[in-house]
This record gives structure tokens, C-alpha cells and sequence, in this order.
């Protein structure tokens, strides 16, 4: 036993301090994305690089995906360790840091009148900061709600429009059953975890009120915003949404409800649609986008990736060059077709990729488009912290421990002293 | 002053040895010196530049600033930080003892000639072979309030059902145990390996003596492992601080910060917030606590010789 | 001893019966609550999707089904992972097992000026949560000098970053192995070595043939404990390495870690798997879990 262990340790110190060498002709670039947890999606990107290598011998891409627990830490080990990547598939949830950090490399001076114009409005808002513009917008994840149809139609009710139509919606179809054994609940609106804020922010933001204003001040204690808290509060305490959807992480039971016919109604991103299908092919899935305050606009949280060049990049000429490749439009319709609709892990982003027949062939999908048309993603550097204080808020009117009116107020002053707003 | 200066000095300056001693201390240091290199240069160093970041400002997309202690200062006014202290030693508090006793009573049972007894102690040891993101998952589906097996199966008996993860009085009491079936079974593989030490003829002798099981327990075998149970204590007190998947993937510190604890607060304040300078300083406040804790912890066991 | 015990066992057969009954009622509880969550990984990993996501849960499978596994070991590569995380891990277990033994016989057994400094320094390094100690210890891999491409002062290249000793080095320089290793040798009897040492034995000597062999049940729970440790590690490989060959096999499961484990049935196949092999190191290593060593070795 004793010999074997300085065996190992002889032959393993041979082997140590030999690492490989790579050799380098031309540019290598490295990609990264959080897609590393997706399997067909990472597919699709590693045969697109392979594509592109194969086609430019002085431009070798290095692609990396990341599984997108882990992604944002390595990322930043990386970055802090001087070995960060050229070019990055980047989650819009963090761009506000990286842009207000000046992590990113600016490429307004890159980008062409034309293809500016073929992206929405609230999609290219997440790209830009200080009047600059920090990336381009890659696949799209815009949240809207999918519902039972046959739920809904045993209880007699239209899916909602508006959110009177809502309440309403989500308490027939809560009283399909009496018995806790096979209870139905109207709604899952999950406010799991502090990501609560990327499902509730539509409905703030289509009452007219938002996180915070231009000045980083809180802009949610408002009438506008108390009507969106107290919305939620309402369908929680009337029993018409499981506990485990509001304190606690039981996304993956939950979705277990969903796809068992116990939920009317489910909030998520267009790639749910086939997994959905996968579990449990007799579901009757409907898409509608988020419903609107009476007198107000739809909205949706529009998540995803934008490709963005990082600032240590030495070849930023190089890698712009691959970034105009990945998000041509003509390649942007051949990988959905290809793959049932989904490009990469969401939608498509420019609107010149969608085909006339699109939403005839994937008609699920016109919901998200809708969303995608309306939505936007919070933009603020101070997104990430000052999205906790309305979460904590959030669970206390939940749980009946705050008035709403109270959550707010208490919230507004935490989340001005972490953006540092003086009003 | 006088235990201070004895603790670093150690058994007396080099100088005042004579030369066999001195030849035998040579050795000594020629034995420790791999192995301090490493600890050296890959714990030691790290932990400094870690002090050091307590001492800036640091996004890590761009350079450390200087900004001495205000990231201290703000400590002071943080009541999440405070908040999750307190649940870390409420979590401590509770599981620490539970951990060893548990830990102690099943390795005795499986120190016994037993059949299967390969099984069973591989059993035991499995939750702690097993990914933390997976333990992590399949707890958060036992527990869940709406579609979990406990519940199901509380309900199928007749019982009243809990709001496990989802109730702040629950949430941290369900940690504790999702945590305490983890990591039971290293402390009976520690506690197995501890018995494997105690020589027979202690036993022997006790039984000549008439000692009865709980004699022989108190007088021979709870002493004995005492380096064991200090090992146990000091690493498992370390590890309850530093405490974070759980917790992390399970409940993400909710329901209302009933389940913050401090690792929870560092990650969150380093990696998401971007505030690595500030998730320094909070660490630099855990190593402090954890360290007198060690040092208490070190005497308690000295002291409770014979 | 022997005619003592029989005549102590019929004396009171009954209740030993009972005794015994007792305890195995007990182990077959503890049994089953231990085991059950690493039960369900394996059902699920035998079930479809669809199954896997039932609710009221399915206990046995039915149809059970292996393609999950297939699927898993059919993975571009997996070969390839598996000896990855096997060189890593026999080789982190084999330095760490010869380190650490060392220093532990010598803070636990010999007496030099500066040990209990040196000891609380080597306690202080595992203190200090590894969130905040990443980065350095990032930094310091990726800028070693004269490594990978770098010059004597770290620059230009990408230093030990990508390379096996990026994933063995961290791990053996751990602080709590040395303290186990010292809590063990504290245990054993000190006139072993004094008697060796009137026999003229080198402090190398007394190490290496009297102490080491003495404590094998804590050298093997040693070994399992990082062995498992280094298998299990996930994040820390996930930084370090960037280039398909040098992926372990967490990282080559990784694909499974999907949003939400919406995938529940491939995920646990994957995670399975990757337990497995640890899981039968340990069936036999507890096989060395006998009394009685230190026994032999008092009466020499």
C-alpha cells in the first residue's frame, strides 16, 4: 500500500508541469454563453462556430458554453484573472452592471443604419447605457403566459385580457374542485426567489409605474404601483395560487402541477412549449400575452442574450465581424426552421428573420412576439440589489404580515439607499 | 499574556534546544515544508489578498480602489448581514450538537459485528457522496408545500400537513434537517475510523472491572476519541459557516430572510451585486467569530481531560 | 474470556434476541431515511420524462427505461472525462494522503519551536470562506510564472489555467487534512515510538514504518473523503478550465443541468452515474474499518 502511493505520486509529478501549448495562426477568439445547460441550443451554436471556423481560417472561434448556474462567476473569476473572453453571449439581466461598470466595448460606430432598424424598441433598450450602444441583441426570452385550455373551458371562461378578467379567470378555475387531493389552482405567477421582479415588473410597468425613474429614484410607490402588488396579493390570499409558487423554490414541482392539468395558468419563456409537450402530449397549451390594467398597455419581461465584445479584447474589429455573422437574419430563419421555431434557446430578435407562414406554423409563439413587441428588460446599474428589498416587501403583503401600502413605502426608502437617490 | 506568548511560541525558542532536539525540530520543519508551500502560497496568500479586499472597493470588472474601512462601517448598519449572523448560529446551534450525537450513536451501532453491515454503512454515507445540487432538488421536491412527498404522504395518513420551506418559523427548521442528513454520515465515517483506535485491551479491562455498556462508554471510549470529537467539532463548526448550497438552491435565503445565513450574504454581496470588497469585509468578520470559536473550542477539549 | 462469555450469553438469551432485534429495527430505519433520496435519483433515472414529472410520484418505474443512461454514457467524449476525473482524483488523493500524514505525524507527535504558530496558521487558511479566496487563488494559477506560456513575472500566457495541476493543487494543500491526520496521531500510544527510537529508527523511519501503518482506518477515510471531494467538485473546474479535453466528469454531465431540471429523468441519470464510482470506492474501503491494528502494533 505504501509503495503504491509513492508510485502514484512518482509518475504523477512526471506528468505535472507539462501543459499543452497551443499553437496560433491568425485570430483566435474566445465565446462564451450560459447556454452550457441546454443541450440543443449548444449544439446548435457549437455547429454554428464550426461553420464560421471553417469558412475563416484567420478568424478561429473558441466557443464555451456555460451552464447558466455557474456562468456569471466564471465570467467574473475570469475577467478579475485577466483571461477573460472576446465575446460574450450575455443574459440582459446583468448587462446594466457590466455596461455601468464599463466592462463592455462600445460598437455604435460599428453597427449599420439598417440593421439598427431591424430590432424592436425594447429589446435594443437593454443594449445601451449613457447614450451608447453596448451590444446587440442575439435570441429573445420574453415571458407570457400559457394556459390550460381545457381548464378554462370547463370553468366557462375566455383566457384574460385584462386584469379584472384575470381575477376573474383564475377564481372560476379554482372552483373547479373542492377537494384537496386533486386541487386546482387558477395561476402560477411565481415570485420564487428574488427573479419575482422579472414576472411582476410588466405588470408595474403597464400600470404606468416602474423600479426606478431616470434619476435611479424608486418609482413604484404609487397608486399605479400599489394596484399591481395588490393584484397578486388578492389571487395569493384567496387560495388561487400554491404557497410553494410565492415563498420557497418549488419551480420544479410546480411545473410538475402544470403539466398534471392543476394549473389554469402558467407564466414562463416560449422554450416551456416543447418540454411541455414532451412530458405530457395530451396538454391543450394556449399563449396569450400578459394581461393589461384596465386602462393601461400589455407588457412582458423580455430576458435573453445580447452579444456584447468585452473591453480587454484585443480584437474587437475581429469579433464584431462574428457577431454580424451569428445575427444575420437569413441564418436567423434557417436555425428556427430547423429547430421547431426556437432560435437558439428563444425567439428570433429581428423581425426581418420572421417568415410571412412563421406564426402560422408555430402559432404559440405569436403571444411572445407580442410580448417581445411590448416588453422591455429593467435597465438600471442597481437592478440586481435593488430588485431585494421589493422581494422581502413582496412576501411580507403576501403572507399578510404588511398592508401593500406599507411594502411599498418601507421598500421605496431601502431601495433609494442603495441607489444612493436623494428625492 | 504569558498563554499567549506560550501558544506562539510553541515548545520553547529554537535556541534554547540542545542538539539532538535540535536535530529532531530539523526534521521537523524538513517534513512540514511541502506541505506549507502549498498551504503557503495557495491558502495563505489568498487569504491576505482577501483581508485586502475588505479594505477596497472592488466590482472585479475593474481594479480594487481604496476606501480603508467604510466597507465596515457599513456593516454596522446592514441588518440583512445581522440577520443572516443570527440565523448562522441558530443553524449552528442546533444542528452542531444533533450532528454529533447522531453521529456518535450510529457509529457505535455500526462498529458491531453486523450482517450487511457493508450496506448499511455505505447507505449512511451516501447523502454525503451525492452532488449538492441534487440533494438540494430532491429536498426542495420533498418538501414542497403544494406537490411534495411529505406532504402527500401526511395527508394520506390522516396528519396535518406542514408549510415546510415556506413559513419562516418552518423554513430554517427544514434546512437544519436537509443539512443534518447530509452530513451526518462524515461524522460517522470520522467517529468509525476514531473506534477503529481504541485498542482492545481498554475494553478488556473494563469488562474484568465489571463496567457496565454505559461505564464503558463514559470511561473508555468517549475519552479516547476525544481528538476525534475535537476534529469533528472545529471542521463541522467551519463547515456550518460556510454553509451556502442548501440554502442557495432551496430557498435563496426566503421566506423573509428566515434562511440568509452568512456565506449566503458574501456569495450574494461578491457575485451578484458585484461588491466583492464588501462580501471580504463580511468574511473577514465570519473568519473572526469562527476563529475565537476554534480557540474556545481547542480549551473546552483540553480541559475536559480526565 | 470465552467460557466468561458463554456463560454470560445463556444467561440471558432472550433479551440479547431482543437486543439484537432492536438494533437492526433501528439500522434498517436509519436505513431508509438515508437512503431514500439516493433511491429516488435512481428511480427517476430509470423513468420517462413524462413519469418522472407525475404527480401523485411514482415510486417503482414502470416502464423502466435506460435510454436516460445511454444517452449520458453516449456523450462525445465520455472517455475521455472519466479519465480526467479519474487522474485528478487518484492523484490529488495520492499527494494529499503523503502530505498530509507527514505533517500531521510531525504536529502531533514531534516537538519543535513554532508548531503551535505554524498549526493555527494552517487552522486560520480553512477559516475563511473559499467565495471571497477564489479570485486569489484564480489569479495565482492563472499568473504562475514560468508556466504556460508566462514569464518570470506571470505575464503573457495563461499560467497553470487548463492544466491538471490547476485541479490537483488546490485541493492538496487542505488544511483539514492535516488536522485529522495530527487528531490520529495524537491517538497513538507514545511508547511506540520512543521504543523505536532506542532502536535506532530515523524520524523518517518511525513515520513511514511504525506510525503510517498504524493509522490506515483514518488514511483510508481520508482518501475517500477526497476522493469523493475532488469527483464531486463542480465550480472550481468550471473555472479553470475552458478546452474540452480537460473536462471532468461533472462538467461533461453538466449538460444536464438545465433550467429548473425541467429534465428531471436525464439529470438524474447523469448525477447517478457520476455518484457511482464513489459510491463503490466507499463499499470497499469500509471493508478497512478494523479494530485491532493499534492493538497488534502495542504488543510488538
Amino acid at each position: 500500500m505504501r509503495t503504491a502511493l509513492l508510485l502514484v505520486i512518482c509518475s504523477m509529478l512526471l506528468t505535472l508541469g507539462a501543459p499543452a501549448a497551443i499553437a496560433q495562426d491568425g485570430v483566435t477568439l474566445q465565446f462564451w454563453t450560459r447556454i452550457g445547460g441546454n443541450e440543443t441550443a449548444n449544439n446548435l451554436v457549437t455547429s454554428l462556430v464550426d461553420e464560421w471556423n471553417e469558412a475563416n481560417p484567420d478568424i478561429q472561434i473558441d466557443y464555451l458554453g456555460i451552464p447558466g448556474g455557474e456562468y456569471r462567476t466564471k465570467l467574473l473569476t475570469s475577467i478579475a484573472g485577466g483571461t477573460a473572453p472576446d465575446i460574450v453571449g450575455m443574459d440582459v439581466a446583468i448587462m446594466p452592471q457590466y455596461m455601468g461598470l464599463e466592462a463592455l466595448y462600445a460598437v455604435d460606430d460599428l453597427i449599420s443604419q439598417e440593421m439598427r432598424a431591424d430590432f424592436g424598441e425594447g429589446l435594443w433598450f437593454s443594449n445601451t447605457a449613457n447614450g451608447q450602444t453596448f451590444g446587440v441583441p442575439w435570441w429573445s426570452d420574453p415571458s407570457a403566459i400559457f394556459y390550460n385550455k381545457s381548464l378554462l373551458e370547463g370553468a366557462g371562461v375566455e383566457p384574460p385580457e385584462t386584469w379584472e378578467d384575470l381575477r376573474n379567470v383564475v377564481e372560476a378555475v379554482t372552483q373547479l374542485t373542492d377537494d384537496p387531493e386533486t386541487e386546482v389552482y387558477g395561476v402560477v405567477l411565481p415570485v420564487v426567489g428574488p427573479w419575482v421582479m422579472f414576472i411582476w415588473l410588466p405588470y408595474l410597468w403597464g400600470n404606468g409605474a416602474d423600479l426606478v425613474d431616470a434619476y435611479d429614484c424608486a418609482a413604484f410607490n404609487n397608486d399605479a404601483g400599489i394596484e399591481a402588488m395588490q393584484l397578486w396579493v388578492d389571487i395569493f390570499q384567496a387560495g388561487q395560487m400554491p404557497r410553494s409558487a410565492v415563498f420557497g423554490d418549488g419551480t420544479a414541482a410546480i411545473t410538475s402541477l402544470f403539466y398534471s392539468d392543476r394549473v389554469g395558468m402558467y407564466t414562463s419563456g416560449p422554450g416551456m412549449y416543447r418540454r411541455a409537450l414532451e412530458i405530457n402530449p395530451e396538454l391543450d397549451l394556449g399563449t396569450i400575452v400578459m394581461p393589461r390594467p384596465e386602462d393601461g398597455n400589455h407588457s412582458a419581461y423580455l430576458g435573453g442574450d445580447n452579444l456584447v465584445i468585452l473591453k480587454g479584447s484585443e480584437h474587437p474589429e475581429e469579433a464584431w465581424q462574428f457577431i454580424e455573422w451569428l445575427v444575420d437574419a437569413q441564418r436567423m430563419t434557417e436555425l428556427a426552421e430547423a429547430n421547431n421555431g426556437l432560435y437558439i434557446a428563444g425567439l428570433i430578435t429581428r423581425e426581418s428573420a420572421f417568415t410571412d407562414d412563421h406564426f402560422e406554423r408555430y402559432a404559440y409563439q405569436q403571444a411572445f412576439a407580442q410580448a417581445q413587441a411590448v416588453g422591455r428588460a429593467p435597465n438600471t446599474v442597481h437592478l440586481s440589489e435593488a430588485r431585494m428589498p421589493v422581494w422581502e416587501n413582496f412576501q411580507a403583503a403576501l403572507d399578510g404580515q404588511m398592508s401593500v401600502e406599507d411594502a411599498m413605502s418601507d421598500a421605496e426608502l431601502r431601495v433609494n439607499e442603495i441607489t444612493g437617490c436623494d428625492a | 499574556m504569558s498563554r499567549a506568548r506560550r501558544f506562539v511560541a510553541g515548545s520553547g525558542s529554537f535556541g534554547r534546544l540542545n542538539r539532538l532536539e535540535r536535530r529532531r525540530a530539523l526534521w521537523a520543519y524538513l517534513f512540514l515544508s511541502p506541505n506549507l508551500i502549498f498551504v503557503f502560497v495557495f491558502s495563505f496568500i489568498p487569504m491576505l489578498i482577501a483581508f485586502y479586499f475588505a479594505l477596497t472597493k472592488y466590482s472585479m470588472l475593474q481594479p480594487p480602489e481604496w476606501v480603508g474601512l467604510d466597507n465596515f462601517e457599513r456593516l454596522l448598519r446592514d441588518r440583512k448581514f445581522m440577520i443572516s449572523v443570527r440565523n448562522t448560529l441558530h443553524f449552528l446551534g442546533i444542528i452542531t450538537p444533533l450532528r454529533l450525537i447522531l453521529g456518535l450513536a450510529i457509529a457505535i451501532l455500526l462498529d458491531q459485528r453486523l450482517r450487511f453491515r457493508a450496506f448499511f454503512r455505505t447507505v449512511v454515507f451516501l447523502p454525503w457522496i451525492t452532488s449538492g445540487v441534487v440533494v438540494a432538488s430532491i429536498w426542495s421536491w420533498l418538501y414542497n408545500v403544494d406537490a411534495g412527498l411529505l406532504n402527500y404522504i401526511l395527508r394520506v395518513l390522516g396528519l396535518p400537513t406542514s408549510y415546510w420551506l415556506t413559513h419562516q418559523a418552518s423554513a430554517m427548521p427544514s434546512i437544519i434537517i436537509a443539512a443534518l442528513w447530509r452530513s451526518v454520515g462524515w461524522v460517522v465515517v470520522l467517529y468509525l475510523a476514531g473506534l477503529q483506535g481504541i485498542p482492545t485491551v481498554y475494553y478488556e479491562a473494563a469488562n474484568i472491572d465489571g463496567a457496565n455498556a454505559w461505564q464503558r462508554f463514559r470511561y473508555v471510549t468517549w475519552p479516547l476519541l476525544r481528538p476525534t470529537t475535537l476534529l469533528i467539532l472545529v471542521t463541522t463548526m467551519i463547515g456550518s459557516f460556510q454553509m451556502f448550497d442548501l440554502v442557495y438552491v432551496m430557498t435563496s435565503g426566503g421566506p423573509l430572510n428566515a434562511t440568509t445565513v452568512m456565506a449566503h450574504q458574501i456569495y450574494e454581496n461578491a457575485f451578484t451585486f458585484l461588491k466583492m470588497g464588501y462580501a471580504s469585509a463580511q468574511a473577514l468578520v465570519l473568519f473572526a467569530v469562527v476563529a475565537s470559536l476554534s480557540v474556545v473550542s481547542f480549551r473546552w477539549i483540553r480541559s475536559d481531560v480526565g | 474470556m470465552a467460557v466468561n462469555t458463554r456463560v454470560h450469553r445463556s444467561g440471558r438469551p432472550r433479551s440479547e434476541l431482543l437486543f439484537k432485534a432492536l438494533n437492526y429495527a433501528v439500522l434498517v430505519a436509519i436505513a431508509i431515511v438515508m437512503g431514500f433520496p439516493v433511491f429516488w435519483m435512481m428511480s427517476t433515472a430509470l423513468k420517462t420524462e413524462s413519469q418522472a414529472n407525475q404527480f401523485p410520484p411514482v415510486f417503482i418505474p414502470n416502464p423502466v427505461v435506460i435510454e436516460n443512461f445511454e444517452e449520458a454514457l453516449g456523450r462525445a467524449n465520455f472517455a475521455r472525462y472519466l479519465f480526467n476525473s479519474t487522474f485528478v482524483a487518484v492523484s490529488t488523493v495520492a499527494f494529499l494522503l503523503f502530505f498530509s500524514s507527514l505533517a500531521g505525524y510531525t504536529f502531533g507527535r514531534l516537538r519543535f519551536p513554532g508548531r503551535n504558530a505554524l498549526f493555527a496558521i494552517v487552522i486560520a487558511t480553512m477559516i475563511i470562506p473559499g467565495q471571497v479566496t477564489m479570485i486569489p487563488v484564480f489569479v495565482i494559477m492563472a499568473r504562475f510564472p514560468l508556466m504556460g506560456g508566462n514569464d518570470i513575472l506571470g505575464q503573457g500566457g495563461a499560467g497553470l489555467l487548463n492544466t491538471y495541476p490547476a485541479l490537483i493543487i488546490p485541493q492538496i494543500s487542505g488544511a483539514f487534512s492535516i488536522f485529522m491526520m495530527r487528531q490520529f496521531m495524537m491517538t497513538l500510544p507514545e511508547e511506540l515510538s520512543d521504543a523505536a527510537r532506542i532502536d535506532g529508527a530515523s524520524e523518517f523511519g518511525i513515520y513511514w514504518r511504525i506510525m503510517l501503518p498504524l493509522t490506515t482506518p483514518a488514511l483510508i477515510t481520508l482518501g475517500l473523503f477526497t476522493f469523493a471531494g475532488s469527483w464531486n467538485d463542480f465550480i472550481w473546474p468550471l473555472v479553470v478550465t475552458n478546452s474540452e479535453e480537460m473536462r471532468t466528469v461533472q462538467l461533461g454531465l453538466s449538460v444536464f443541468r438545465g433550467v429548473n431540471f425541467t429534465e428531471q429523468a436525464l439529470f438524474m441519470a447523469g448525477t447517478t452515474l457520476a455518484t457511482l464510482p464513489v459510491m463503490a470506492l466507499f463499499l470497499v474501503g469500509q471493508r478497512y474499518f478494523i479494530r485491532g491494528i493499534a492493538l497488534s502494533g502495542l504488543k510488538g
